[in-house]
C-alpha cells in the first residue's frame, strides 16, 4: 500500500497557484522598501524581497520557497484564504494529504495521519487518498522502519489505531531555500533572527535623529491611507 | 538599582496643543502595547534568565523603556498643557479630561487603565523572548498608526518617528538574545525541559 | 566644547549618550566586538567629558552631580517636561 505522496504533482500545484500578476497586485501595500533598494520599473515583492534582503534570492521563482515564508517578505504575496490544506503553513491540520506538509515530514510519525482509532478512514476519505483501514493487530506487522507495512501509533490517551500506510520523504520541495542549505543549524519548531553585523554607523545627531546609530536597522514607515 | 538622567532620551518640545492626537498617544503609556507595560514586562522578566547577557539585554531595555515612557508623558503634558475649554469639549478628550483633568494617567486611547493582565512574564525564557518579540511588533505598529495621525505636527512626528525606531531595535536584540538562548541548549530537542526551572533532561 | 553655549552642549550631550545606550544594546549581545567596544570607549570619553563641563557650568544631570555651592539646584532648574526646555 503507498501513500499517495506525489513529490512532483506537489511541487506543480504550489507552482500553478501563484501567478505573478496577483503577486505583484497583492503585494501593493508592501511598500517598507528602503529608499535606495529599488530601481526604477521594479516591482516590489516580484523582482526582489520587499524585506530589504534577508538572505532570499530575488531571483526566485513564485511559489518556491518554504512553508512558512512570509508573504512579501520571502516571496511573493501568494497568500489565499482558499489554499488547500497543507499548503504553505508549517502547522498542518491533522486530515492533510499524505505527503503534503513541510519537507521531510513523516505521515504518521511527525503528525497524525488522520486516521481514526481501531482503523476507520476519516470522513470523506477516498481509499486512493492513500490509507487504508485494517483492524487486525499482529505484532507480526509491526516494524521497526518508519515507513514499511503496517503500523500501531497510539494518541495521547493511550488509544491504539492500526494504520497501513507508507510515507515517502519529500525531497525536491524548499531546497533552496538558503536557511536548508545549512543543514541542521536552523531545526524546525523555532525562530530565528539573523545576527547583527557590525556595519556603518550614522553619526551621533544623525543616529539620534533617526532613532538609531546603525544604518542596517534603519526601516522607515512610509505607509499611507490614500 | 536606577539613577535618574534628568534629561529626555530625544527632545520633545511641542508648541500647540491637540487634544485627539494626546488622547491617541496616551495609549503608549498605559495601552496594551505601550511603554509602562514594556518596561514593567522586561524588567520582570530578566529574573527568570539564565544567561547573564539575556539578563542585561532585559535589564537595559526595560530601563530604556522607562525612558520612552517620560517621552510619551511629557508628549501628552504638552500637546494638552493650554487647551481651552472648547477644544476639551468638542474632542474625543472631555472623557479623559473630567477624571484627570490635564494631569498625566496611564490609560490607553480607548480609556483602559494600564493593566499588568497586558504583559506576562512566564518562567521559561523561550516563552518570554516570544512575548518580547511580539510586544516590539505590536509598540511598533502602534506607531505606525499614530504616524499616520500627526503628519502635519513634525514636533510630535519626530519624537514618535524615534520611539518607532527603538521598537525595531528591540526586536533585533531580542532575537538575538533568543539565539543565545537556543545555543545554551540542545538543538535535538530545544523543548526538552526549562532551563530556569528544571536541573536536568531525561531524555536528552 | 568648554566654550560651548547651553543649547549646544545639551545637544551634544543628548545625541552621545543615545550613541552610548545604543552601543551597549549591541554590545549585549555582541560582548566581544572589537568594533562595538572600541566605539563605546570613544563615545563614553567624550561623554562623560561633556557631562563634567555641563553640571559645573550649568546645572546637574543627575543627583550625584549637584554641585555645593550654597543651594540645592537638584530642584531649582526646570524639569525635562517642562516646555522650553530642551533637555
Amino acid at each position: 500500500m503507498e501513500a499517495n505522496c506525489d513529490v512532483n504533482q506537489f511541487d506543480e500545484e504550489v507552482k500553478a497557484d501563484v501567478q505573478p500578476e496577483l503577486a505583484a497586485e497583492s503585494c501593493r501595500k508592501c511598500d517598507n522598501a528602503r529608499p535606495n533598494d529599488m530601481r526604477p520599473g521594479m516591482r516590489p515583492c516580484v523582482d526582489r524581497p520587499c524585506d530589504g534582503g534577508s538572505g532570499m534570492r530575488p531571483d526566485m521563482r513564485p511559489g518556491s520557497g518554504r512553508p512558512n515564508m512570509r508573504p512579501c517578505g520571502d516571496r511573493p504575496c501568494d497568500m489565499r484564504p482558499n489554499r488547500r490544506p497543507g499548503y504553505g503553513r508549517p502547522n498542518m491540520r491533522p486530515d492533510m494529504r499524505p505527503g503534503s506538509g513541510r519537507p521531510n515530514m513523516r505521515p504518521c510519525v511527525d503528525r497524525p495521519c488522520g486516521m481514526r482509532p481501531n482503523g476507520g478512514l476519516p470522513d470523506g476519505w477516498r481509499p486512493s487518498d492513500g490509507m487504508r483501514s485494517n483492524s487486525v493487530m499482529e505484532d507480526s506487522d509491526l516494524h521497526s522502519e518508519w515507513n514499511c507495512g503496517n503500523r500501531v501509533i497510539k494518541d495521547s490517551v493511550g488509544r491504539s489505531m492500526m494504520v497501513g500506510c507508507e510515507g515517502q520523504t519529500m525531497s525536491g520541495c524548499h531546497m533552496n531555500d538558503p536557511m536548508e542549505r545549512l543543514g541542521d543549524a536552523f531545526p524546525p519548531v523555532m525562530a530565528y533572527v539573523p545576527w547583527q553585523q557590525w556595519g556603518d554607523l550614522y553619526d551621533p545627531e544623525c543616529g539620534l535623529k533617526q532613532g538609531t546609530i546603525f544604518k542596517d536597522l534603519n526601516y522607515i514607515f512610509c505607509g499611507t491611507r490614500c | 538599582m536606577w539613577t535618574y538622567i534628568k534629561m529626555l532620551e530625544f527632545p520633545v518640545n511641542i508648541k500647540t496643543t491637540n487634544a485627539t492626537l494626546a488622547t491617541a498617544i496616551v495609549s503608549q503609556l498605559g495601552g496594551p502595547d505601550g511603554e509602562k507595560g514594556a518596561s514593567m514586562r522586561y524588567l520582570s522578566q530578566r529574573y527568570a534568565m539564565p544567561d547573564k547577557r539575556v539578563a542585561g539585554v532585559l535589564t537595559d531595555i526595560g530601563t530604556e523603556e522607562l525612558g520612552h515612557e517620560e517621552m510619551v508623558a511629557t508628549i501628552i503634558t504638552q500637546l494638552t498643557k493650554n487647551l481651552t475649554m472648547d477644544e476639551i469639549e468638542k474632542s474625543g478628550f472631555y472623557q479623559y479630561y473630567v477624571d484627570h483633568t490635564t494631569g498625566v494617567y496611564p490609560v490607553s486611547a480607548a480609556g483602559v487603565p494600564f493593566s499588568a493582565a497586558t504583559i506576562q512574564s512566564t518562567g521559561d525564557p523561550i516563552a518570554d523572548l516570544h512575548e518580547d518579540l511580539a510586544a516590539e511588533q505590536k509598540a511598533r505598529l502602534t506607531y505606525d498608526n499614530i504616524l499616520r495621525m500627526c503628519k502635519d505636527e513634525p514636533d510630535v512626528y519626530e519624537a514618535i518617528k524615534f520611539l518607532r525606531a527603538r521598537e525595531m531595535v528591540h526586536y533585533q536584540r531580542f532575537g538575538e538574545s533568543l539565539r543565545m538562548i537556543q545555543d545554551n541548549l540542545d538543538s535535538k530537542n530545544f523543548y526538552a525541559f526549562n532551563p530556569s526551572f528544571d536541573k536536568g533532561a531525561t531524555c536528552l | 566644547m568648554e566654550n560651548m553655549c547651553k543649547e549646544d552642549l545639551m545637544n551634544l550631550i543628548q545625541s552621545t549618550n543615545f550613541t552610548v545606550i545604543e552601543l551597549g544594546l549591541y554590545l549585549d549581545t555582541h560582548p566581544e566586538c572589537p568594533c562595538g567596544l572600541a566605539a563605546y570607549e570613544d563615545y563614553s570619553e567624550l561623554l562623560k567629558k561633556a557631562v563634567k563641563i555641563y553640571e559645573r557650568k550649568y546645572e546637574p544631570l543627575s543627583i550625584y552631580g549637584v554641585e555645593n555651592d550654597g543651594s540645592w539646584d537638584w530642584v531649582q532648574s526646570p524639569w525635562p517636561w517642562q516646555k522650553g526646555c530642551d533637555c
